[in-house]
């Protein structure tokens, strides 16, 4: 067993935490709202203090998720660590193209996966993805947060449709997470129960080696790996 | 033979007028004489005069003036007599043969029949809503408790409620003849009225809405009048309306934003949602409140073509999320099929 190496700083799981964290506690108290004339809906409200706790559990989480954003931004850039990750989201052209062959791959046409660096295509979509909808739903959330004041500020009919893409936009980041993210991380063969590196920020050598050859082939060439 | 059936008739004659007669006579020597009256010690007049056919005109026919004026037993009468007390017949278990409803008990307790049953001698016993001696089924076209007649009845102690009410549409549609629209009694109730304050009133905050949602979420009375029954669904899925689901006496109801007695609809200049008394209406609770608030529906239905822009962006929304739900699952499946692949090459 070759030394594993780090894929993740203590600061970006820090993050990634805090995010998680925010995201299920928002996710929980919007859904209760959403799903409020079913038992499953006043169950959670019930549980959640009522509709008044339930509104004050969304705002603190909501505070969170505001946070650890803005912290991200000026992290990605800010900082040379934070900077690096950002690059390394970024999709490259190539990408369409490997996009394409997956999609081969998994339907048995080539006999080979396409070489990956330190993230897949799908990883990348989902971060800007992820960046994309956190903006919407803390801009949209602002304005309901304001309630009768927004209305003062702007046509009544704008705030109804921020109430409908907040919660549209809400439900869609879950099933996105849920049957997207979670599944890759958690269930796929191969990570269940679940992929440690989100609490190690480590990626052994051969996982790295097999699933972002060009990452391995970088570090190799950098001799960043050592032995 | 002549004589003895003469006889005979004379006696059954006077046998019958015997038997039927005198009450109803004796009583009738005074009372059927129009302009009978009595001076109260208050210096009120009250009249004391019975039209002569108004208890064989009621559902009363059978009944003698006796058997409901009990404490009437000399004349001249004893001072001091009391109300009719219509529970001498009118209870469950009666061999009268008066209706055994449920209605009697649900008065008692009702806010009316508390304040009597306490000694206010305003509130109103049953012969006041009922009528007295000419009581007739409440929906006989000479009852005070039919539709057209009852909100006057009503207003008689509730004068304002009344004028309120007559000229609200649902008053004037109720003058030109509308089979559908509410009268007092449909949203207040009948002989389980309480006080709005009472949780137990139809029109307590929080019941508010389904009382109206008893016409206005029913197709088959509302919609024959163009009135559209999204407005109850759409009001219990707005914030207002959770909130009043989960209990809150603040938030807006029905008649919070809409008025109760004077209602009108909102093409009325005088209306409380005329969109230019919106800002005015909302601002009853939201202070903030100007000319945006007039800016967009109130009743926002998101699957409905009326929202506008909102229909639109949610029906994108929903396809969006279709989509991408089947897209992830059969990412799933490709994804599982092709790791099940390897291992089985392996």
């Amino acid at each position: 067993m070759k030394p594993a190496i780090l894929r993740f700083t203590l600061t970006e799981r820090v993050q990634h935490i805090i995010l998680l964290s925010s995201l299920i506690i928002l996710v929980l108290t919007g859904l209760s709202l959403m799903f409020h004339n079913t038992g499953w809906g006043r169950f959670m409200i019930s549980l959640e203090g009522g509709l008044a706790g339930r509104g004050l559990i969304h705002r603190l989480a909501a505070l969170m998720l505001i946070g650890v954003s803005l912290y991200h931004y000026f992290y990605t850039l800010l900082s040379r660590h934070g900077h690096n990750l950002l690059m390394d989201f970024l999709p490259e052209k190539r990408d369409w193209g490997k996009f394409v062959k997956t999609f081969k791959f998994n339907l048995g046409m080539i006999d080979s996966p396409p070489e990956w660096s330190k993230f897949t295509f799908f990883q990348k979509l989902q971060y800007f993805g992820v960046v994309a909808g956190v903006i919407i739903m803390i801009l949209t959330g602002i304005v309901l947060w304001l309630g009768p004041q927004a209305i003062a500020l702007m046509p009544k009919w704008l705030v109804d449709l921020t109430l409908v893409v907040h919660g549209s936009e809400g439900l869609l980041i879950f099933l996105l997470l849920l049957f997207w993210h979670l599944y890759n991380v958690h269930l796929a063969p191969g990570n269940f129960p679940m992929n440690m590196s989100w609490l190690t920020g480590r990626i052994s050598v051969d996982e790295l080696r097999n699933r972002y050859p060009l990452e391995y082939k970088r570090m190799v060439e950098r001799k960043e790996l050592g032995e | 033979m002549r004589i003895l059936i003469s006889l005979c008739a004379g006696l059954i004659s006077i046998s019958l007028a015997v038997v039927a007669a005198p009450p109803v006579q004796k009583c009738e020597l005074c009372h059927a004489k129009p302009g009978f009256q009595k001076k109260l010690d208050n210096g009120q007049i009250i009249s004391l005069y019975v039209p002569p056919d108004s208890l064989a005109q009621s559902v009363h026919s059978k009944r003698e003036c006796n058997e409901c004026h009990r404490d009437v037993n000399e004349i001249p009468h004893k001072p001091g007599l009391q109300w009719v007390d219509c529970t001498g017949c009118h209870y469950i278990g009666n061999l009268a043969g008066a209706p055994e409803l449920p209605i009697y008990e649900q008065y008692r307790e009702s806010v009316h029949g508390r304040a009597a049953l306490a000694g206010n001698k305003k509130a109103p016993i049953c012969q006041d809503c009922h009528g007295a001696h000419n009581v007739q089924k409440y929906h006989a076209e000479g009852s005070p408790l039919n539709r057209q007649l009852l909100p006057a009845s009503c207003g008689r102690c509730h004068i304002e409620a009344y004028r309120q009410f007559a000229s609200s549409i649902h008053g004037k549609l109720l003058s030109e003849g509308n089979p559908a629209v509410p009268t007092c009694t449909d949203c207040h109730g009948e002989h389980t009225i309480e006080k709005p304050e009472e949780p137990g009133s139809a029109v307590f905050s929080t019941r508010i809405p389904e009382t109206c949602g008893k016409c206005h979420a029913a197709e088959n009375i509302v919609s024959k009048y163009g009135v559209s029954i999204e407005q109850v669904e759409t009001y219990t899925e707005s914030f207002h309306g959770i909130a009043t689901t989960f209990g809150s006496k603040k938030a807006a109801n029905c008649a919070s934003c809409h008025g109760s007695h004077d209602i009108l609809p909102a093409t009325d200049q005088e209306s409380r949602i005329f969109p230019a008394n919106i800002p005015k209406t909302c601002g009853k609770c939201h202070p903030e409140a100007n000319a945006n608030w007039a800016r967009g529906k109130i009743h926002v239905n998101a699957s409905n073509k009326d929202a506008g822009i909102i229909y639109y962006v949610a029906a994108f929304f929903k396809w969006l999320t279709i989509s991408t739900l089947v897209g992830l699952v059969i990412n799933i499946i490709l994804d599982l099929r092709r790791r099940l692949m390897k291992n089985k090459k392996s």
